[in-house]
């Protein structure tokens, strides 16, 4: 290991007198990322402290965002939600992490699999499901509770701060099971097998040896659940508004009706900003090296904490919460998608496939955007495994100065939120000379913006996994760095690169937080159809497009761990 | 077949074509610039099932123009079309909003082609603007709906003061006047009869289910989630049609009349096709649809389903298009106080 380190370092600095395509990547990539991330952010910044009718600049925006009463609830509301939704996801996701990689616990395998279909399930459309299951009235789960029990009241009401927290953290606490499980099977097992045999009993082993262990990365999971709350528009908006109180997100995006306050947005979204680069910055700290699951190495395994007759209570509890996450809404989502009329209720012969004909084939806004959104995330994914594929190679075998530089870029947007980053496109693309709003271009730019890091993080985890050596065979055997490139590392690589595209083409299917600012009605895509169509309270299409939606992305992720393996999400 | 017949056959099909085309529209010259253009884009808050088969009716009439739905609540069809027109874009042809203070906003940044579709002197004068810039394409009255299996006809609310009583309490469905333009104009148009915000803050107070659009409230009721609450009464009329357990109440006070224009953008990308379009939107059988589903239309060819009252037995509550103007900012920051959102 050290010595392909030094081999790549000094391979490096031998070769660097030489002319080749590298400078000319650097400079198109160097280009590329200042338009993507540095131009968008300074026009966000601009905008906030700029008089709106631009006639200087003042902080007369920051004093409307934040003077305003009506305007500092949603700042509290954000963060008892985030938080809340953090530490549910911790509370959730970590113990399940160390049942999956510690213990003999029954059916790992089922709760692995149905975890990642949790993890790639939008939560608007969790949120959805449970206006179904639980709204206060009409929701099955409080009609059963007054059956049974012949109360009055609601057992739940899904409406509420407590209710969008808990849809929330049902697809966020994968976050935590993922890195939690990750840095659990890349520390190997000796400490507490060595901690056992010294005589320590379990819940010792568990508190002294285990969890510190587990600890960073838990917190890690921990900031990344927080920040996906904190940033995320559907599920607050669905939940939250009917309950009568905004969060920051949906905050910005009211300031965008009509009259627009765009610069009021631009100074409200300065917190979220903040706040999301902080929070990085302390988890990459944090976390160190090891950063996303896709890096990290599989340790050895050693034996299992038997938990004896607990095998399968355990199972049980973890089947719970995948019975809540995933099987109840998907259940709830079917069976809307599948109904004529929702106010027809439960009966045999509410049964129809009327509703897939429809959004399919018969309305035109959900028609074309199923296409649009056929279109940009394969675009978006294919440009940015790419870019990201040619910037991780460069950085990672140090071929030019500036690499890292490059890869600092490419990394930014995460600390981006995409609300955020849209008021900032919007600014810069709906006026000549840049005028992308209007087309699907602009949601382009974001996206591909958005989703720099996971290609560039999925691109560097690849490209270490190709040995700097064989590329130097091929060179001592006369091919030239292109030829080398093209005929031995592409190949290697090109697994990785698969998996940078799925990464960013799944959650390109699903973008909704940067999508809402910038749609026009010949640029929508389905996930702000899926929102208009509830906004109209239009359940039955909303839930026959999204169990569409749902089908691709499982099914994409079926075929993607069965041909890339350990490669594709590697938990 | 012979030369002669066959002349005779050609004549004969240009002679329908002719006739055809003259039953089509009044100027063939706009309806030849009209199939050149091919489409028309229509920016409409007509109930989405409705708006649907107003557009298919269209494009079933195949003039080679294209109808292109883009379906919202009135002000997010109002914020659209501004911020479009802010990009310098044109996109929208024909704009239909139930916030009829949108058209004098429209009006006065000079953004409406002077149009009247055929026929307009005959229809409702109630429907008509002065100017001739925009006409009203629909009516419907502010109302009370409420969900038959969970409130008895007794029971159920009379008045507008009965829906704020505190028996409704988490039974209350309210849509969004920051989206819908129904919600708009009922609210203003309610104001002054019940006495200003007071009225809105009692009704705040039962924790209504605050949903978006107009059109959400019926089905809320008709799936038993709410049990009483205010929405156009087209929108009930269509869920009761449909079979499901909703009635509507007209309440003692009064119904706020919602009247929803529909105008055609002087910056249209299709000029011709929005005229045409426009036309065919006000001529009988398009009309007819929307008086089928529930609504009252300005051309008075329509026959109305027998259970709809005439217009004139109701007593309805006028709203001022400039009242509207005046007071749409108001509403949308009250209501903000008042219910959170």
């Amino acid at each position: 290991m050290a010595g392909a380190a030094a081999g790549t370092a000094s391979g490096g600095r031998s070769r660097r007198g030489r002319l080749d395509a590298a400078p000319a990547v650097w400079l198109l990539s160097a280009a590329i990322l200042a338009v993507l991330v540095v131009a968008p952010l300074a026009i966000l910044l601009v905008t906030a402290v700029r008089v709106p009718d631009g006639s200087g600049f003042s902080l007369a925006n920051f004093i409307e965002a934040f003077g305003e009463a009506i305007y500092q609830g949603p700042i509290g509301n954000s963060l008892v939600y985030a938080t809340s939704v953090g530490i549910l996801s911790v509370l959730v996701g970590a113990p399940m992490a160390w049942l999956v990689t510690r213990t003999d616990m029954a059916g790992k395998g089922i709760v692995r699999t149905l975890t990642i279909a949790a993890f790639v399930t939008p939560s608007f459309l969790g949120a959805t499901a449970y206006v179904i299951l639980a709204g206060p009235n009409a929701g099955l789960f409080n009609v059963l509770y007054r059956a049974i029990t012949g109360a009055e009241g609601a057992l739940v009401n899904i409406f509420s701060m407590s209710g969008l927290i808990y849809v929330t953290s049902l697809y966020t606490f994968p976050v935590v099971f993922i890195l939690t499980s990750a840095a659990l099977t890349a520390t190997p097992a000796d400490l507490e097998e060595a901690a056992r045999i010294a005589g320590a009993g379990r819940l010792a082993v568990m508190r002294t040896i285990t969890l510190p262990l587990a600890l960073p990365a838990i917190v890690g999971g921990f900031i990344l659940a927080f920040l996906e709350a904190l940033v995320l528009f559907g599920a607050p908006a669905m939940l939250a508004i009917p309950a009568r109180f905004h969060v920051m997100t949906t905050q910005i995006w009211a300031f965008f009706h009509y009259p627009p306050q765009v610069e009021v947005a631009a100074a409200y979204a300065m917190p979220l900003l903040l706040v999301a680069v902080v929070l990085l910055v302390a988890q990459r700290r944090l976390m160190g090296r090891r950063g996303y699951a896709t890096v990290g190495g599989r340790a050895t395994t050693a034996r299992p904490v038997a938990l004896g007759p607990w095998r399968w209570a355990a199972f049980a509890a973890c089947g719970a919460v995948l019975l809540l996450s995933i099987g109840l809404p998907y259940f709830a989502l079917l069976r809307a998608a599948l109904a004529k009329a929702w106010g027809l209720g439960w009966s045999w012969q509410n049964l129809t496939l009327r509703n897939f004909r429809y959004v399919i084939f018969e309305f035109d806004p959900t028609r074309s955007a199923i296409v649009n959104t056929l279109e940009l995330a394969t675009v978006t994914a294919t440009l940015a495994a790419l870019l990201m594929g040619a910037i991780a190679y460069v950085a990672q075998r140090r071929l030019i100065t500036g690499a890292r530089a490059l890869a600092f870029l490419a990394m930014a947007p995460l600390a981006i939120p995409g609300i955020v980053l849209s008021i900032g496109l919007f600014k810069a693309y709906s006026r000549p000379p840049f005028l992308l709003y209007g087309t699907i271009w602009i949601i382009f730019v974001a996206y591909l913006t958005k989703y720099l890091p996971i290609a560039y993080t999925a691109c560097h985890a690849a490209i270490q996994t190709v040995h700097v050596d064989l590329e130097d065979a091929a060179r001592t055997l006369g091919a030239n760095r292109l030829v080398a490139f093209k005929d031995v590392t592409v190949p290697l690589f090109g697994a990785g690169l698969v998996s940078a595209w799925l990464l960013v083409f799944l959650p390109s299917l699903r973008e909704l937080s940067s999508s809402i600012l910038l749609f026009t009605s010949r640029s929508r895509v389905v996930s702000v159809v899926i929102y208009s169509l509830y906004e109209e309270g239009l359940w039955e299409a909303v839930s026959a497009l999204g169990i569409l939606l749902l089908g691709l992305t499982l099914a994409l992720v079926a075929i993607a761990q069965r041909f890339l393996g350990r490669r594709f999400l590697q938990i | 077949m012979t030369y002669r017949m066959l002349w005779g056959f050609l004549a004969g099909l240009a002679l329908a074509l002719g006739l055809l085309a003259r039953a089509e529209a009044a100027d063939p010259a706009v309806m030849d610039a009209a199939k050149k253009e091919g489409k028309v884009v229509w920016y409409s808050s007509l109930g989405l099932s409705v708006a649907q088969k107003v557009c298919d009716a269209f494009n079933k009439k195949a003039l080679g123009i294209t109808c292109e739905l883009a379906r919202d609540g009135s002000q997010r069809v109002f914020q659209k079309v501004m911020q479009e027109a802010g990009a310098n874009l044109a996109i929208a042809d024909v704009v239909h909003t139930s916030d009829i203070s949108h058209f004098l906003e429209f009006q006065q940044k000079n953004m409406l082609m002077r149009y009247l579709p055929a026929g307009a002197d005959k229809f409702r004068a109630d429907f008509r603007d002065k100017d001739g810039l925009y006409t009203i394409l629909r009516g419907t009255p502010y109302v009370i709906g409420y969900n038959t299996q969970k409130v008895s006809a007794a029971d159920a609310p009379k008045t507008w003061k009965d829906l704020a009583d505190a028996k409704w309490k988490g039974k209350l469905v309210h849509a969004h006047p920051g989206y819908s333009g129904v919600v708009m104009t009922g609210i203003i148009g309610l104001l002054p009869v019940m006495g200003g915000w007071d009225y809105y803050a009692a009704l705040a107070k039962n924790n209504p289910l605050v949903v978006q659009s107009a059109e959400d409230p019926p089905m809320k009721l008709s799936g038993g989630e709410a049990w009483v609450g205010a929405t156009g009464e087209y929108n009930l009329y269509r869920e009761i049609k449909k079979g499901n357990p909703v009635q509507i109440v007209f309440p003692a006070e009064g119904a706020p009349f919602v009247t929803s224009a529909n105008a055609i953008l002087a910056k249209a990308p299709h000029p011709n096709a929005a005229k045409v379009f426009t036309d065919y939107l006000f001529d009988k059988d398009a009309q007819q649809i929307l008086a089928d589903d529930g609504l009252y239309v300005p051309n008075e060819a329509v026959t109305y389903p027998k259970d709809k009252q005439p217009l004139k037995e109701l007593k309805l509550i006028k709203v001022d298009p400039e009242e509207m103007q005046k007071r749409d900012e108001e509403v949308k920051k009250k209501f903000r106080e008042l219910f959170g959102v």
